[in-house]
């Protein structure tokens, strides 16, 4: 027995806690109590009714980080599953590339080349800027600004022979003239870089060169008689060119316009 | 007499609660220390016993065991929420009644064995109140229990010991 395992003054002390007997009634509260089913049923069912629901939001709180695990972990990506939500939160799918389909080559059709198209009006030189004519790559800085120039000047040209179409033919005339003059006397070039008792002692050295100035210089006076308003247009072409190209004046004697350049014609276009 | 029962007849089941009230009520009060509460849990268990008669099964330990099984359960519900509400002790009633020196002094012999049974563990006080106070054999108790008897003899052992080393920690301390 189990009583006898325990040491007489163990027992001696353990017989002092002694039970309060049971309060009277107690029986009938029992069958009171049980036999009254209504209440606690009731009582029993809305227990029942708040497990019920915690069951049901436990559930769905653990499918909804099972299935969030799987998503973010490519398992269900794998097996071709989409949840709608979590797929799109946790496992975005990149962007489809835009298809680009190339267009298939046109099929070759010989064309006869068209002549080169020679143009004749010229451009308006108020509309073209003489700076936008930019160096390039692959060109010196000092080659550049001779074609800006060359540029320049061409659209001068072309401004004036518009405005001016009656002269054209006749300051042409004027100008062959004078390239053959230079072209049959090269030593004229010469001499005009020099100054002017320069010049005088240079002619005297070479008496056909200073005659054939001469000749020349008849001729220009001739022209001047014949066409002074054709003569007045070079020469105030003439003038404003040098105002452009001569640097700032060092020498007076250099600066001086010199005789034949005072009757000079502008050079010949290229 | 559970056969009674589940036809529901209340003669049966007033004799069942005749039979085993006073018990039940003598099990809880000593694993809860207070009468009002073992009341109420003799009270549940027997209720309970009428609500599931249906799923009685014949041939089990019998009436006795299983309310006593229900108390026992009752009661460790009861303590594990007792200790998360409150550290408090439970306020054991005032006898008022004029005490003469013998029963101030057996009063005080109840009080300490009282306290060393309520500082058992709950297992280990179960055990006590089913081997010595309910005459259970060990082998009924440990079922009660839900436990094999290897386990709750080794219980029942610890919990002679500490009884032993309470109460005659107490006497020395008195005689000093």
């Amino acid at each position: 027995m189990s009583r006898e395992d325990f040491a007489p003054d163990l027992r001696a002390a353990l017989d002092a806690f002694d039970a309060p007997p049971l309060r009277a009634g107690f029986a009938d509260r029992v069958m009171a109590s049980a036999t009254a089913p209504t209440a606690r049923t009731a009582s029993r069912d809305r227990r029942g009714g708040w497990r019920l629901a915690r069951r049901a939001v436990i559930g769905t709180v653990a499918a909804g980080m099972v299935s969030a695990a799987a998503v973010a972990s490519g398992l269900l990506g794998a097996a071709g599953i989409r949840v709608p939500v979590l797929t799109a939160m946790l496992a975005p799918e990149p962007k489809p590339k835009p298809v680009v389909v190339k267009p298939k080559p046109a099929p070759r059709v010989v064309v006869a080349p068209k002549p080169p198209v020679v143009e004749t009006k010229p451009a308006d030189p108020g509309l073209v800027d003489p700076g936008s004519i930019a160096p390039t790559d692959g060109i010196r800085p000092g080659q550049a600004a001779a074609m800006a120039r060359r540029t320049e000047r061409r659209l001068e040209r072309r401004a004036f022979i518009r405005a001016n179409p009656e002269l054209v033919p006749v300051i042409k005339q004027a100008v062959k003239a004078e390239q053959e003059f230079v072209r049959a006397n090269p030593e004229i070039r010469e001499m005009r870089r020099m100054s002017l008792t320069d010049r005088k002692a240079f002619l005297d050295a070479r008496p056909d060169l200073k005659a054939a100035v001469q000749v020349r210089q008849a001729e220009r006076r001739a022209f001047r008689a014949a066409n002074p308003q054709a003569y007045a247009v070079m020469r105030a072409r003439v003038q404003e060119r040098r105002a452009k190209l001569r640097p700032a004046p060092v020498d007076p004697a250099l600066s001086a316009p010199a005789a034949p350049q005072a009757e000079g014609i502008p050079d010949q276009p290229r | 007499m559970m056969a009674r029962v589940l036809r529901r007849d209340q003669a049966a089941f007033r004799g069942i609660v005749d039979a085993h009230a006073v018990m039940l009520h003598r099990i809880a009060y000593r694993m809860l220390g207070d009468a009002v509460e073992a009341e109420d849990v003799a009270q549940e268990a027997l209720t309970r016993l009428w609500q599931h008669a249906g799923r009685w099964q014949d041939g089990g330990t019998g009436i006795a065991a299983w309310l006593t099984r229900v108390t026992m359960n009752q009661c460790f519900d009861r303590l594990r929420r007792r200790r998360f509400s409150s550290d408090e002790a439970v306020p054991e009633r005032a006898d008022e009644a004029p005490l003469a020196p013998e029963m101030i002094e057996a009063e005080q012999q109840r009080a300490r064995v009282v306290s060393a049974i309520a500082a058992l563990p709950d297992n280990q006080r179960a055990a006590v109140v089913l081997t010595y106070y309910e005459d259970h054999p060990n082998a009924i108790a440990a079922g009660m229990l839900d436990m094999n008897v290897k386990g709750f003899e080794s219980l029942l052992f610890r919990a002679r010991a500490a009884l032993k080393r309470a109460l005659t920690s107490d006497d020395t301390g008195e005689d000093q």
